[in-house]
């Protein structure tokens, strides 16, 4: 029967490496929070009528990009839609308020699939905890983007785009 | 076996393995570049202020007395932790460092050395989960504040700056937007963390010049952080200098040698309260 030294380094023999090796596999559990707009958004807004015309660049960073769509119908309408994809966490909450991105009109922040219009409301103050937590437990965390979305023209509803079909 | 050092050095084992695993994945991803001499110089991924925490808190927490032999009690403990230590995730390794300093602190027959060990990485081990965890969530408020500060300081010789949210504007246009990377909260909880560590390693309680000395790296750190946010806002050259360039090393060093002269400067006064200006000159931990 070992003594309880030899057990105590046989423990640390046998996990120390098993343990280093597998933080050093393991990937990471953050999600991409790139500045382009995911496939499902982009699929949303083509099949909602509108094409993608380009993208802004207003500030000193890469990581907020707005996409710009303009809408097909109703004729005569020429509206532009912004989007601007961004952490839970609000980092850019202000940014579509500014006079470089535009004076839009009205603004929808979408977070999974959802619309509020306010940002950041307690669901988004809530929701970026939860990831914490997970992310505190290893676990991937959900989708934590939100689509501040800004349209220069009444004529474009964004009420009217199904953004519910965002919702995992 | 009562004497031998075989619980210290268990717990000391376990902490620095802890340690590495919640550091491994950084320095793993600095290294795989090939750019071996360009990681190094880079600090290899590991904060200073982090480095010198571990090493103290480690040092400390090897300096066994009259230690009791091991216990099951040890062991078994020491095998919960090193199962969680199996989770594939960094932060869950900084909160099997701090649940195994937490358990050490609380244990009245250490040593003072390893109670200061203990304490150290407790602190620092907590400093990662919980500056992320606030970052996070109070993101909004935190950076509002920075570019409120930054924008007040710009607007002296700039007339017309301001801040809305994290952004700092100029007669209706963006000057910069701060973002959590930038934020004076996460380079003061490094800077903090170092004082504490060198101060804790000589004292269990605090002489006032070394509280004065915590207020002063507090200060300095704000202060350099929001001119550099005015500096970076003020010019595109300002900005690029301090973001991309050679001036972010420079900055780096200024605020390192701040913060550890502040922090040898509340010992050096504490020491020479205490005994006199030769004693001071001979600082040993204790």
């Amino acid at each position: 029967m070992p003594s309880k030294t030899g057990l105590a380094v046989l423990l640390l023999l046998l996990f120390g490496p098993a343990s280093l090796a597998l933080k050093l596999q393991g990937g990471s559990a953050q999600l991409d929070e790139g500045p382009t707009l995911p496939a499902p958004v982009s699929a949303l807004l083509v099949r909602s009528g509108l094409r993608p015309v380009g993208v802004l660049s207003p500030l000193n960073t890469p990581q907020y990009q707005i996409a710009l769509y303009q809408p097909a119908q109703p004729a005569g309408c020429l509206a532009m839609l912004h989007v601007l994809p961004m952490s839970a966490n609000g980092e850019a909450g202000a940014l579509l308020r500014q006079p470089a991105v535009g004076r839009l009109g009205g603004q929808l922040f979408v977070l999974r699939g959802q619309l509020s219009g306010d940002f950041p409301s307690a669901r988004h103050w809530w929701f970026g905890l939860l990831n914490q937590l997970r992310r505190l437990a290893g676990l991937a965390v959900r989708d934590n983007r939100v689509y501040a979305i800004a349209s220069s023209a009444p004529c474009l509803d964004l009420r009217s785009l199904d953004w519910a079909s965002l919702r995992p | 076996m009562p004497g031998s050092r075989a619980r210290s050095g268990f717990f000391s084992a376990l902490a620095a393995l802890a340690a590495a695993n919640a550091l491994s994945r950084p320095l793993h991803l600095a290294l795989q570049d090939g750019d071996l001499w360009g990681a190094v110089s880079q600090g290899l991924a590991l904060n200073p202020a982090v480095l010198s925490a571990l090493l103290l808190g480690l040092g400390g927490l090897a300096r066994g007395q009259d230690e009791p032999p091991l216990s099951d009690a040890d062991l078994g403990f020491g095998l919960i932790l090193l199962l969680l230590l199996l989770l594939p995730s960094a932060t869950v390794s900084w909160l099997v460092l701090a649940v195994l300093a937490g358990y050490l602190c609380r244990d009245r027959q250490l040593s003072p050395a390893q109670q200061a060990g203990a304490a150290i990485l407790l602190l620092c081990a907590l400093r990662e989960p919980l500056s992320s965890t606030v970052l996070d969530v109070f993101s909004v408020p935190l950076l509002a504040l920075d570019a409120r500060l930054a924008a007040l300081l710009l607007s002296a010789w700039s007339p017309g700056a301001y801040a809305q949210g994290n952004l700092i504007l100029q007669a209706d246009e963006v000057r910069l937007v701060v973002l959590k990377g930038c934020s004076s909260l996460l380079n003061l909880s490094y800077a903090l963390l170092f004082w504490y560590a060198a101060s804790r390693t000589l004292y269990r309680r605090f002489p006032r010049s070394v509280w004065y000395a915590g207020l002063a790296v507090g200060g300095a750190v704000v202060a350099l952080n929001v001119l550099r946010l005015v500096y970076m806002a003020n010019s595109r050259a300002g900005y690029l200098l301090l973001h991309e360039g050679v001036g972010q090393y420079w900055l780096s060093s200024l605020s390192l040698l701040l913060v550890v002269g502040a922090t040898c400067g509340g010992i050096w006064y504490a020491e020479q309260d205490r005994f006199g200006r030769a004693a001071a000159l001979a600082i040993r931990p204790g």
